[in-house]
């Protein structure tokens, strides 16, 4: 009788730190927010020629606008040019899978959804493993660039099929049918790369076929860093004025409906966005596993399913998650890199083992 | 504020679930839904509820045409607690009943006066107590009493019960059921029990098989002849002697084609 009211007693109490207090949450925001730029600061000092974090600030401060500092050319060209857009690339990268992971996993009930839920890893690999093994330049350009151009068109095209298999009668989109599409699609691209990279291509290309496919932001230059900051910012902005719909969906599709949603349009709207993002995320830095799937839950252990606290709280931390995975990837084997999806595999992998223990507990 | 059904149908994949059904519910009363499993009362409250397009016909609210109302406005203005309810969300009482100023809510934020009606809500449907209890460790008669709260802070002119004391005890039924009816709204729920739907509606509507077989006051509804019609069982309804109202005395069950022909 005293460990039953115990448990009753425990089950009240238990619960995301920071679902009810609003105050708490903004904060929260607040120290995700430093930290992540205080990790930026120092994975830019990071490198073959270390640099303290007051040069690094200082060279980025100049850069900023907000004064003259003393600032060696050295350090201005290593920090801002070289190391500068694959930090921020990083952190673009990490905001927006773990902010697509979230959304997507709200809109379909899914635990399991991921940023490449919708047959977009698969398309993206149609795309770029094409490019690489059969060697053709893609919408006139070459090597790394028409390998991502390739991946984004790839990934557009399984997004239009699963679309097209998916939708049923007025234009409704079943999650369940959705994912299912989304599977059927991955595997017939999966078919036709395997069929590509062995009976063609030779153990060079199949060693960058393998390296594409566990992702990198080592290639992210000034002008796709901004354009994946600009994704990230939008997409957040986007998933936020979604958020209070995204709440709705707590007792399904019904009960969303009932609570004044338009379930079709609004489900529509984010997989097709989602979806975009995303694409745009793999043509850059490849396909990055992981990330989108377990930072939406990491952080609903904190923030509780509020999507008001989840989303931009999921986008601060997958932005600090993948740039210290990068600088993991790029600093524990002196002169090699280590693929950025073996990394967040490593990390990734063990937390969701915890967190099924933590639902069989629960449940 | 008056809701009411024209002609209303729903069909799907060639089957009629919903046909031809008129019905009325004036403002502040309490309208009972009774009819077998299958019958079409859920559907028809979707249909109400504007959560399902009709095949044909239509739903007036306050003489409006529902099809036309914007998804919020008709959020504002029904509210519909499900049979039953669930997410594999962790969330708390008070976090299920906020879900009801969605509709309320503008893009960014909610309006001011928002906890003032959460707590008035939570209040008249006695979930106080519970407000920081996760939803899965709540009884059934806590998660009925929840959605209840949350429709009310729905801030509706019409509620929609699909069967809300299925699994309630006797006790918790008549509570239940004696709150709704003391918030003066209108309101309409599906009901297996016939005793509690004579005790606590002012009007019946009997479906069958998606037709309206009868309506009316509970007196003229609930007879004999249309309990062995609809229910195929052999009874009588009788005034009870101590507070007059409709009391059932059943004999047994009959074959479906000994009562509609015998």
């Amino acid at each position: 009788m005293t460990q039953l009211h115990d448990r009753v007693a425990h089950q009240q109490v238990r619960g995301p730190v920071l679902n009810r207090s609003r105050p708490l949450g903004a904060l929260a925001l607040v120290v995700a927010a430093g930290l992540l730029v205080l990790s930026m600061a120092i994975a830019l000092g990071v490198g073959s020629v270390p640099v303290p974090v007051p040069d690094v600030l200082a060279v980025v401060a100049r850069r900023l606008g907000l004064g003259e500092f003393g600032v060696t050319v050295i350090d201005d060209r290593l920090i801002w040019q070289l190391r500068m857009p694959r930090v921020l690339g990083a952190a673009a990268v990490g905001a927006a899978l773990a902010i697509c992971g979230a959304v997507l996993q709200s809109i379909t009930r899914n635990d399991l959804a991921d940023p490449y839920l919708l047959g977009i890893s698969g398309g993206a690999a149609v795309g770029a493993v094409t490019v690489i093994v059969l060697g053709v330049s893609f919408a006139g350009l070459a090597g790394s660039a028409a390998v991502g151009a390739a991946a984004f068109a790839g990934a557009l095209a399984a997004l239009v099929l699963v679309l097209a298999l998916a939708t049923g009668p007025g234009g409704s989109l079943p999650p369940a049918r959705t994912v299912l599409a989304g599977v059927a699609v991955g595997q017939a691209c999966a078919a036709y790369t395997s069929f590509l990279v062995l009976m063609t291509g030779d153990s060079h290309a199949a060693r960058r076929v393998l390296t594409w496919t566990l992702g990198s932001v080592a290639g992210v230059r000034w002008d796709s860093a901004i354009i994946l900051a600009v994704v990230a910012v939008a997409a957040t902005l986007l998933a936020l004025t979604a958020g209070r719909k995204l709440d709705a969906f707590a007792f399904g599709e019904v009960s969303a409906t009932s609570l004044g949603i338009n379930v079709t349009r609004l489900r529509w709207t984010l997989l097709c966005g989602t979806a975009l993002v995303t694409a745009c995320v793999v043509a850059f830095a490849g396909m990055i596993g992981f990330v989108g799937l377990v930072v939406p839950h990491m952080v609903r252990i904190l923030t509780g399913p509020g999507h008001r606290l989840l989303l931009p709280m999921s986008a601060l931390a997958g932005g600090l998650i993948l740039v210290w995975a990068d600088l993991l990837a790029r600093s524990l084997v002196d002169g090699r890199e280590i693929p950025l999806g073996v990394v967040t595999g490593v990390v990734g992998a063990p937390f969701f083992a915890f967190l099924l223990r933590r639902h069989r507990e629960a449940g | 504020m008056r809701i009411e059904t024209q002609s209303l149908a729903w069909r799907v994949a060639r089957r009629t679930i919903i046909e031809d059904v008129d019905l009325v519910a004036e403002p502040g009363t309490v309208t009972g839904l009774l009819g077998v499993n299958g019958s079409g009362k859920t559907t028809l409250l979707h249909l109400m509820a504007g959560l399902r397009k009709p095949s044909a016909g239509s739903v007036l609210v306050g003489g409006q045409r529902l099809a036309a109302m914007p998804a919020t406005e008709r959020a504002r203005t029904i509210a519909m607690v499900e049979q039953e309810s669930s997410t594999n969300l962790d969330l708390s009482v008070r976090d299920v009943v906020e879900l009801g100023r969605i509709p309320h809510r503008g893009r960014w934020s909610g309006s001011p006066d928002d906890p003032s009606i959460i707590e008035e809500a939570m209040g008249i449907a006695q979930v106080t107590h519970l407000s920081a209890r996760r939803w899965q460790t709540l009884s059934g008669g806590e998660k009925q009493r929840t959605q209840l709260a949350r429709a009310l802070a729905q801030q509706p002119r019409v509620l929609l019960l699909d069967e809300p004391t299925n699994h309630l005890d006797l006790g918790h039924q008549l509570d239940f059921l004696t709150r709704v009816r003391n918030l003066g709204l209108t309101t309409v729920a599906a009901l297996h029990d016939l005793e509690l739907a004579a005790g606590f509606c002012d009007r019946l509507v009997v479906l069958d098989a998606g037709r309206v077989v009868a309506a009316g006051a509970v007196a003229e509804v609930l007879t004999g002849d249309l309990l062995r019609w609809v229910y195929a069982v052999r009874a009588s309804v009788e005034a009870h002697p101590r507070n007059g109202r409709p009391h059932l005395v059943w004999d047994g069950p009959l074959e479906r084609e000994e009562a509609r022909h015998g």
